[in-house]
């Protein structure tokens, strides 16, 4: 479970910090760094599980435009299994070159260093005082990310498995391809390989793919079953078919509505991906779906997370979201009018008056925006 | 006949999935959930505020005789009795008529709480409904 994030000099986060929630949705105007906090997961996870360099990650032009300052850093502190983890990154400019500097530990432990291009690895279980192995390593790259299972490094790779299993996501019907042009474990985070990941998919979990069937039944009007009809060796095109009465027809991807297209993607998400989460975070998901349509994902996408102890975290703009998951909690993100930068609080409606959570952040963002008092 | 569709009006998460699904199994298709936010003040309350519009709007739509509405607010130390007429006051207050017995709005009352339901359901205990039930999960730290 992800229990405190620290951004600085990165988009508009200024010594930002947040201790989220077990489940919360996350409101606010445009530009009040919702999407900026998906992105520092994104960074996180394009560093410590993809091996990206820092260069090909956006961080440095990310820089927050007034500061001036080099240094951006960010730490997480992160509950697995029982083991209390807290991680640091600092990204800099080192000698006219971009390079991280990282430290992990586990329950207050060193377990890992990189500075310098060197990298310090202190053994795992007891973790020693001194580093017990010493790398040279490329500056602009983790280590954690390169690291190979061994008996005295299980709680690093421990903490990268769960910063892997963060399912953060950000659709865009308008990329949703149908095309699946191979088997694809990996997903994108706007869903936009959601066929090819399907493809993938589909064959390692069947019991997944018919709960997927009959959910789709249950919200797409005369919605039969999806079928992938190869249109080259290696391409497969993802169709939906349809029955209405005694008719059948079958549409091709680029046919469905985008609304239709996303409910789709979203049951896949559901039934094929996140029950493989630790942390769920999904940002504006329901664009493009009717209100009646997205209550029943949402409830669905709560239930498993509750019943699988998941975390999950909402970015959202719409009424219907925004007031389902308030039961659970809602934090309000703004700019600071006189520093600019983002600031969160908890939003907690008045629950004598009656009022909706989405209309308590209306009636706050209307009568304070851009004041900078607490809400 | 057309399937049975229902809204709901509850007091919290807890309740809001017990009901759901309590109408699922039934065959009963929930159309609508209202689930009071973490707030300031008491979830019933806010039951209690969200009442009058619910059933205003239910009543708008008498023609859809397949259409319903189940609210759901904890008796606590109040009780069932005092809840209704808390309920019937709401109403009163806006200017509308009470509860109809013929009407489709269903009123729950567990008490103390759902849980207290949960438990003697699941045949974990049957608390008394003058105390507070313990709403830490099974394993989780208090």
């Amino acid at each position: 479970m992800l229990k405190r994030l620290y951004a600085h000099n990165f988009r508009s986060f200024v010594n930002f910090e947040w201790v989220p929630p077990r489940a919360s949705v996350l409101v606010g105007e445009n530009g009040a760094g919702k999407s900026a906090f998906v992105e520092v997961l994104w960074l996180l996870q394009d560093l410590l599980v993809h091996g990206r360099t820092v260069d090909e990650t956006p961080s440095t032009s990310a820089r927050t435009e007034w500061l001036q300052d080099e240094l951006q850093s960010f730490e997480l502190e992160a509950i697995v299994a029982s083991d209390a983890f807290h991680y640091r990154l600092d990204i800099r400019l080192e000698t006219g070159r971009t390079a991280v500097r990282e430290e992990l530990k586990a329950n207050g432990a060193v377990l890992y260093r990189a500075d310098g291009g060197k990298v310090e690895l202190f053994g795992d279980d007891p973790p020693s005082a001194v580093a017990r192995t010493t790398i040279p390593f490329d500056r602009r790259r983790s280590f954690i990310s390169a690291l190979e299972q061994r008996a005295d490094n299980k709680r690093i790779i421990a903490f990268r498995e769960a910063i892997g299993s963060i399912w953060a996501v950000k659709p865009d019907p308008r990329r949703l391809g149908g095309a699946a042009v191979a088997e694809n474990p990996w997903l994108e985070r706007d869903l936009s390989n959601f066929a090819s990941w399907y493809r993938s998919r589909m064959g390692e979990d069947p019991d997944a793919t018919d709960a997927l069937r009959r959910d789709l039944q249950a919200v797409l009007a005369g919605f039969s079953t999806l079928r992938l009809e190869p249109i080259s060796p290696e391409v497969k095109d993802l169709r939906a078919r349809f029955s209405f009465g005694q008719r059948t027809h079958e549409l091709g991807w680029a046919k469905l509505s985008d609304g239709q297209r996303l409910l789709i993607a979203l049951y896949g998400l559901l039934r094929l991906g996140l029950p493989r989460a630790s942390l769920i975070v999904l940002d504006e998901a329901e664009n493009y779906v009717a209100p009646q349509g997205i209550q029943p994902w949402l409830q669905a996408v709560g239930d498993a997370a509750a019943e699988k102890n998941q975390q999950l975290l909402v970015v959202s703009h719409h009424p219907e979201t925004i007031n389902y998951l308030a039961a659970d909690g809602t934090w309000r993100m703004w700019r600071d009018k006189d520093a600019g930068h983002i600031r969160i609080a908890p939003l907690l409606p008045d629950l004598a008056s009656g009022v909706t959570a989405y209309d308590a952040f209306k009636f706050v963002a209307e009568s304070r925006s851009g004041t900078g008092l607490e809400p | 006949m057309s399937q049975s569709r229902v809204r709901l009006l509850c007091e919290d998460r807890r309740a809001e999935r017990f009901f759901r699904r309590l109408c699922e199994q039934a065959g009963v298709r929930v159309v609508g959930v209202e689930v009071a936010p973490d707030g300031q003040g008491s979830a019933a309350d806010w039951v209690l505020s969200r009442y009058p519009a619910l059933v205003r709007q239910r009543r708008a739509k008498a023609f859809q005789a397949n259409l319903g509405l189940l609210v759901h607010i904890d008796g606590d130390a109040v009780g069932v009795t005092q809840r209704k007429t808390e309920l019937d006051a709401r109403l009163a207050a806006h200017s509308m008529e009470a509860r109809q017995a013929a009407e489709p709005v269903a009123v729950c009352v567990p008490t103390w709480c759902i849980e207290t339901w949960v438990l003697h359901l699941a045949e974990l205990g049957t608390p008394a409904e003058s105390v507070r039930v313990n709403r830490t999960p099974v394993g989780a730290t208090p």
